[in-house]
């Protein structure tokens, strides 16, 4: 039964309100208390349509009410059946397929989508304009899509609309993970490499791995100096998800001719997925942090140091990050006297020490790598190091005391199972 | 049989039913809705249970206990009254007091309950509740997360509006987030988040760190200062500062004072409400209304930090207290299929991801174990299913240990473990498609029951396991057991509980006051004592009269009450 069935809606149906009401009323048929195996089979269309909806926006389609053709219905259906059995896929992320384009195509005329940028790009500043110029940069991107010939002219006005009008947040936006495998792969690669500067600027490494599994993904052959893209790519994420970092890099050394391990990017790649290796598993929250500290300290060519500067800035304003220091910050001296005179509190003990550890072995980390490079760490933080430390210390006094044990690995099982690719 | 709704709080406890299809809470004689969660033993060896036990810790802290629910699930001990006490056992009294209150109203015996927890709280903590209630002699037909015991309260008012809320917890000991959509009458959870140690007493804690700093060494009455500085977390709620005495000294902190003291606490809050949003797929905008529940979302800069994350919508003030209580009455009232209940569907997430253990590769034939493995995701509706496939590490490999985990972390060992399955016969012959390959598939019911089974590809067997989630993890023999133990203890006689009350207030009084009003209040106090000894009905009446006088009403454990009951700023 395919989920339109399941939910005795007409095939081919995405209108949300409508899927939504035939859902409620097949739920009161199968209440998730009495009817379990009825209720799960009813979710399961539900999302499949729901993420089905998502799947086709992340195509560069719009996801239309009614119904669209039925080949193209099916398609999307069996790429979320078929994502579903493997967890480790990105549903929204999958590249529009491309089309070979042919010698004997007339040469296409783009003047009308130039015009519309034209256009929109000559609208008072606002709202408008940025949804009128990604409306039309998109509409060309489409074109380019289809016919490769025109990823020059597209490539041409995302810089020139976004870097040279000094709006690289509005290309950002505007570029689907798509057109970026577009530019990797028919392009020269500019407005990939921009984009990826921009984005670590911004710590968005959501955006960055999804982006790497992206490129991992694809099936074209992307072209010759891939790696100026992707090796940022992955020095960025080495912290957050080492093993995709190493993915990726492995595919930038498959494209380049030289063997690796020369260029300095690729010495920081290495440093940092060494130390990913040592520090073991860590937060999101810290390994973004981390990462745009690092990233921070780097900074060769101009677009980079602007990356740095907007990276530094960056890290004293994110929220959770900013939170958890200033907490540590305001809590490091009241834990200090507290475990001094042996009266704080044993809920509290745990987290503490978790998050304390988490602090000083990052920002040790990150001292050994800046090295002789770059200024040494703002003065607050060394003291913030060392009064974690001091913490740290007591913290591991006390649990002796009260005969905890700090955390040990636990004996390894029997013979764990390993995920199958 | 009623079904009883039980919310067991951090700082207090209430009990409610439906009736005449609107949720009402219980009061007990003292003609309290909420039961002070907390125990302690008299200096005659009596059982307190609920306000007398805290009134009689501020007197003497060491004679029992509050905050248990905060150590649900662990493996503390408290010692008063010369022996060991679980938070199990602790637990187990207030609900015991629950069922009183509801059989003493009701007039049958109560033997089934809905019982809320925090929807963050783990399994081990679910579990302990189970077993607290086991002891109580309650069957626990449902544990329901509070936030979605909140929104449940909120969809039976307004059945027809379609909306979606974000409600924003923050009780006496621990905070969630919860993000439902109500739409053609089904309450469906979108996603929960939150953290089981943060909450109101820790606001109290730091206001008092500060207190006790203004105050120096000046402290007189180090039992009774958390209290006051309780009336003083509510009062900067409510003006732009207030004063505390505490015998000769007096200090006055600002609004602006607290907020710096507690900013690391309100740091807190924020990644949770942005994590919850986010895994619901809305952004502030998106929302409808904002449901403070809790007592401890009174306080002012909550509601700053509201408005300024979610946006300068006033958010919609419930009945901060009962909310959850009314909440698990409907629950309740579904269990027992009741009529006015019958169009009330309630979908629910499982709030932590579950998962399995397994070992990376990260460099060829390198392998590192200890990695979790989500297979459930957090935030999945259940009753959900799924399944994952695995493949041994090596191709002789016949048997394996599968752990199952439940948390968030990369690594297990950050991780709950919830159970352990053990494969044999792995080992394939040459020709078998799918070597060493096995299909995990979990499936979560709605009653939080987790079942794994493991399919070994080759041969087509399967094992399976169920991880039972609830009943609790106490066997006939240790209920009877800590039945026995509880026994003893019986508490005293039920018309007595007003007047433990009154004599631990007044007891509370004595050591506050001092010259003439002490005088005043000893002399009452005899008289009363001399009273209840003589078990005269009328001059017990005349007595308790003349003593609730001599404490006078700023010691009056009605103050406090007043200050909760009063209409929100």
């Amino acid at each position: 039964m395919n989920p339109w069935e399941v939910l005795g809606v007409p095939e081919g149906t995405s209108d949300p309100r409508e899927i939504r009401r035939a859902y409620a009323a097949k739920v009161r048929e199968h209440p998730p208390d009495s009817d379990a195996e009825g209720f799960r089979l009813v979710r399961e269309a539900y999302e499949a349509l729901r993420k089905r909806k998502e799947a086709l926006a992340a195509f560069g389609e719009p996801a239309h009410e009614g119904a669209p053709s039925r080949p193209e219905e099916e398609a999307a259906w069996r790429a979320e059946r078929k994502l579903r059995s493997h967890p480790d896929a990105v549903p929204e992320d999958i590249p529009a397929p491309l089309r070979e384009a042919r010698d004997d195509d007339p040469e296409p005329s783009v003047e009308a989508e130039l015009a519309a940028i034209d256009g929109a790009a000559a609208l008072p500043a606002g709202e408008e304009r940025d949804g009128a110029l990604c409306e039309a940069l998109r509409t060309l991107a489409d074109r380019a899509r289809a016919d490769p010939r025109l990823v020059a002219a597209w490539s041409r006005a995302m810089l020139q609309v976004a870097w040279d009008a000094r709006d690289p947040s509005l290309a950002v936006r505007c570029a689907r993970i798509g057109d970026v495998l577009l530019d990797l792969v028919e392009g020269e690669g500019e407005v990939a490499l921009r984009i990826v500067a921009t984005l670590r600027g911004r710590g968005d490494l959501t955006a960055l791995a999804k982006l790497a599994r992206a490129i991992l993904e694809t099936d074209g052959e992307p072209r010759q100096g891939i790696e100026h893209v992707v090796l940022p790519l992955a020095t960025s994420l080495a912290l957050l998800d080492p093993s995709l970092a190493r993915d990726l890099a492995d595919h930038a050394f498959r494209q380049r001719a030289q063997g690796r391990g020369e260029s300095s990017e690729w010495q920081e790649l290495d440093r940092r997925l060494a130390a990913a290796k040592e520090l073991g598993p860590i937060e999101p929250g810290l390994a973004r942090f981390l990462s745009l500290l690092l990233d921070g300290r780097r900074g060769t060519g101009p677009e980079s140091r602007r990356a740095a500067s907007a990276a530094r800035r960056r890290v004293a304003t994110l929220p959770e990050e900013s939170a958890l220091v200033a907490l540590l910050h305001e809590r490091a001296p009241g834990l200090l006297e507290a475990s001094k005179a042996g009266t704080a509190k044993p809920w509290g003990w745990g987290k503490y020490v978790a998050t304390i550890w988490l602090v000083v072995i990052l920002a040790r980390a990150c001292g050994e790598f800046a090295g002789e490079r770059g200024p040494p760490l703002p003065r607050d933080t060394e003291r913030m190091l060392r009064d974690m430390e001091k913490i740290l210390e007591r913290a591991r006094e006390t649990e002796k005391r009260s005969g905890l044990q700090p955390r040990t690995p636990p004996k390894p099982p029997a013979s764990p199972p390993l995920p199958e690719r | 049989m009623a079904i009883v709704g039980i919310d067991l709080g951090t700082t207090n406890s209430l009990v409610a039913l439906l009736q005449d299809g609107a949720p009402l809470t219980l009061a007990n004689e003292l003609d309290e809705h909420l039961t002070p969660s907390a125990v302690a033993l008299a200096e005659d060896g009596a059982l307190l249970i609920g306000r007398a036990a805290k009134d009689r810790l501020v007197t003497s802290p060491e004679s029992g206990r509050a905050f248990f629910k905060r150590e649900m699930g662990t493996e503390a001990r408290y010692s008063f009254g010369g022996r060991q006490w679980t938070p199990i056992e602790c637990s187990a009294l207030i609900l015991r007091e629950m069922k009183r209150i509801a059989e003493l109203r009701l007039g049958q015996a109560v033997s089934r309950a809905v019982i809320t927890v925090p929807a963050y709280f783990h399994d081990p903590q679910r579990q302990a509740t189970v077993s607290a209630a086991e002891i109580a002699g309650l069957r626990v037909e449902r544990i329901l997360n509070e936030p979605t015991a909140a929104a449940l309260a909120y969809g039976y008012a307004r059945p027809e509006r379609e909306c979606r809320i974000l409600v924003f917890d923050l009780g006496g000991g621990t905070f969630d987030v919860t993000l439902l959509e109500v739409f053609e009458g089904l309450i469906e959870v979108r996603a929960s988040a939150g953290d089981s140690m943060l909450g109101g007493e820790d606001y109290t804690d730091a206001l008092l760190e500060k207190v006790e700093e203004k105050l120096g060494g000046r402290v007189r009455a180090p039992g009774a200062l958390r209290q006051q500085v309780e009336v003083l977390k509510r009062e900067l709620s409510r003006a732009p500062s207030a004063t505390l005495r505490q015998g000769s000294g007096e200090v006055v902190v600002t609004r602006e004072e607290f907020e710096a003291v507690s900013r690391p606490l309100t740091a807190r809050l924020q990644p949770i409400v942005r994590r919850c949003l986010r895994d619901g797929g809305l952004a502030p905008g998106d929302l409808d209304d904002v449901l403070l529940v809790g007592g401890a979302s009174r306080m002012a800069l909550v509601h700053a930090f509201v408005a300024a994350e979610l946006g300068e919508r006033p958010p919609r003030l419930v009945d901060y207290d009962k909310v959850v209580a009314h909440g698990a009455a409907v629950q309740a009232a579904r269990c027992e299929r009741l009529e006015a209940v019958r169009d009330v569907i309630l979908t629910d997430v499982c709030p932590h991801s579950l998962g399995v253990e397994v070992s990376k590769e990260f460099a060829p034939e390198r392998y590192e174990e200890g990695y979790f493995l989500p297979i459930l995701d957090r935030n999945t509706t259940i009753p959900a299913s799924r399944v994952s496939r695995l493949s041994t590490l090596h191709p002789m490999q016949d048997r394996l240990a599968l752990r199952v985990f439940q948390g968030e972390s990369r690594r297990v060992e950050e991780n709950t473990l919830l159970g352990q399955l053990e494969i044999v016969g792995l080992k394939h012959r040459p020709g078998q498609r799918h070597a060493g390959a096995v299909d995990v598939r979990f499936s979560f019911d709605a009653s939080g029951l987790l079942e794994v089974d493991v399919t070994i590809l080759h041969s087509g067997e399967t094992r399976s396991k169920l991880i039972q989630q609830r009943p609790g993890a106490l066997s006939k023999a240790e209920v009877d057991e800590a039945l026995r133990r509880l026994r003893p203890l019986k508490v005293n006689a039920r018309d007595m509980l007003p007047n433990r009350a009154r004599l631990e207030r007044a007891e509370r009084a004595y050591r506050e006051l001092t010259g003439e009003d002490r005088e005043r209040l000893s002399t009452a106090l005899d008289r009363f004592e001399a009273a209840l000894a003589s078990n005269d009905a009328e001059e017990i009446a005349f007595s308790a009269a003349l003593l609730d006088q001599s404490v006078g009403s700023r010691f009056h454990a009605e103050s406090e009450r007043q200050l909760e009951l009063d209409p929100l700023p």
